[in-house]
């Protein structure tokens, strides 16, 4: 029967504990609480691209919290410059 | 001409069944991922459907009381996930669907949450974000600072809402808007106490600050990169600025603020995309987000934020490259309390300084009602 981690911490503290060492992670451009599709908190990473090799690289939870991945591309402040 | 005008009308009809089709297969996929069955594809969703025809009538006969709710947008005649005819009632603000009776005459009601409908080819509601405005003007407009022309280069991005420091109203927008311009460069000048927000900005004018008109004076307050915000304001002209805090099709907001949640609905106002809304999907955001020293210069530095917002943005549709600065409003018709301060995203998602952060670096407070 498959086991899971009970979480122990509040998600936030956890995320907070892990927000370093996952932004140095090459390709992910952001760390945040996010929401499963069934509507429960995940720690949500946001990647330039999401390919294969991060699915397999990342957890899928931490400390019992269900991780989310999503493809932001290039986040950039958005001005505007033309010719 | 009577029969063009029944064929078009069937053709219609024909493509309307289709798109509705169409819309019910995409929204009902996640929660009914098997494919139609043979009865369902047996039934006759045209208007040559005796009980589709039926329920027009009732939908016709209903329509006018609908719409008269000003956030109800329009009115068809569509199929429930398990294949009656229903009444769909689209609606801009999810709290509408509340107040909206379950059927109409026994006929059941679909309710679909969407975005104002515009004529296709005609940007926005018919409000245009670009152009120069007679003053006083309302916020949610193309501005910027009027010597943001280096490297061959514009820059602009939009003036977002007004707010009051210590008394005084001045124009809410990014830093890196206002007052990015940190190198003497490629235009022998960086932004200073003092300098022109003019509006349009000039990537609306040609490039021509002559074009634009001021209506503010930069208060530079560095917020990037030491600070978790990337804001800065401008004092206004006298008579030039609309002193309610108006913003364009948005109106008055709210002098209160309401921190983000998810799943929220929210709206803005700005320079490229208009009047747009979303919603929230994540909340305590770390995002890292790299700036230029001048319009289309160098990288400074790059900063990463803690504690941001992050709203979808599908598309590019709710927030797209001269949006920046736009306030981020719950998404009600009256007087909608600020949520954030929109300065980044991708094609896929915004980014939101939450606005009591903005309030609190720039010791100030929004003007509204």
């Amino acid at each position: 029967m498959p086991k899971r981690e009970a979480p122990r911490r509040a998600i936030n503290d956890v995320m907070a504990d892990h927000v370093q060492e996952l932004m140095a992670r090459d390709g992910v451009t952001g760390v945040a609480i996010g929401e499963t599709a069934d509507g429960n908190p995940c720690i949500l990473i946001l990647l330039r691209e999401l390919t294969e090799a991060h699915r397999l690289a990342l957890p899928d939870q931490l400390e019992g919290h269900p991780v989310c991945l999503f493809e932001s591309g290039e986040i950039r402040p958005l001005g505007r410059q033309d010719e | 001409m009577r029969s063009r005008t029944g064929r078009l009308t069937a053709l219609l009809l024909l493509a309307a069944a289709a798109l509705l089709a169409l819309v019910m297969w995409g929204c009902s996929r996640e929660e009914s991922p098997l494919a139609p069955t043979v009865a369902q594809l047996d039934v006759d969703k045209s208007a040559a459907n005796p009980d589709v025809r039926a329920v027009m009538d009732v939908q016709d006969r209903h329509t006018q009381n609908l719409m008269a709710d000003p956030t109800v947008t329009g009115t068809a005649t569509t199929f429930t996930d398990d294949g009656r005819p229903a009444i769909m009632v689209l609606i801009l603000e999810e709290g509408t669907a509340a107040t909206l009776p379950q059927e109409i005459e026994g006929v059941p009601v679909v309710v679909v949450v969407t975005d104002r409908i515009v004529a296709m080819g005609k940007p926005g509601s018919g409000v245009s974000h670009v152009a120069k405005q007679t003053p006083p003007i309302q916020l949610g407009t193309s501005g910027g600072w009027r010597y943001d022309l280096a490297n061959g280069y514009c820059c602009g991005g939009t003036l977002g809402a007004l707010i009051s420091v210590g008394g005084q109203k001045r124009i809410l927008s990014n830093y890196h808007v206002f007052e990015a311009d940190i190198v003497s460069g490629g235009n022998s000048r960086v932004a200073a106490t003092g300098d022109f927000i003019i509006q349009p900005g000039l990537i609306d004018v040609s490039c021509n600050a002559s074009s634009a008109q001021n209506v503010a004076t930069l208060v530079k307050t560095s917020s990037l990169p030491g600070a978790n915000v990337d804001c800065s304001s401008a004092a206004i002209i006298s008579g030039m600025v609309n002193e309610s805090g108006a913003i364009l099709e948005i109106g008055t907001i709210s002098a209160s603020t309401v921190a983000a949640a998810v799943n929220q609905s929210v709206k803005k106002s700005g320079r490229t995309t208009g009047l747009t809304r979303s919603s929230v999907s994540g909340l305590n955001a770390t995002i890292s987000v790299a700036y230029e020293n001048e319009c289309a210069g160098g990288t400074a530095f790059t900063k990463t934020f803690t504690g941001q917002i992050l709203v979808s943005n599908k598309a590019g549709k709710f927030l797209a490259g001269g949006d920046s600065g736009s306030l981020m409003v719950e998404n009600v018709t009256t007087n909608p309390r600020a949520v954030g301060l929109l300065f980044a995203g991708s094609s896929s998602i915004a980014v939101a300084n939450p606005i009591n952060a903005v309030l609190s670096f720039l010791n100030a407070s929004m003007v509204g009602n």
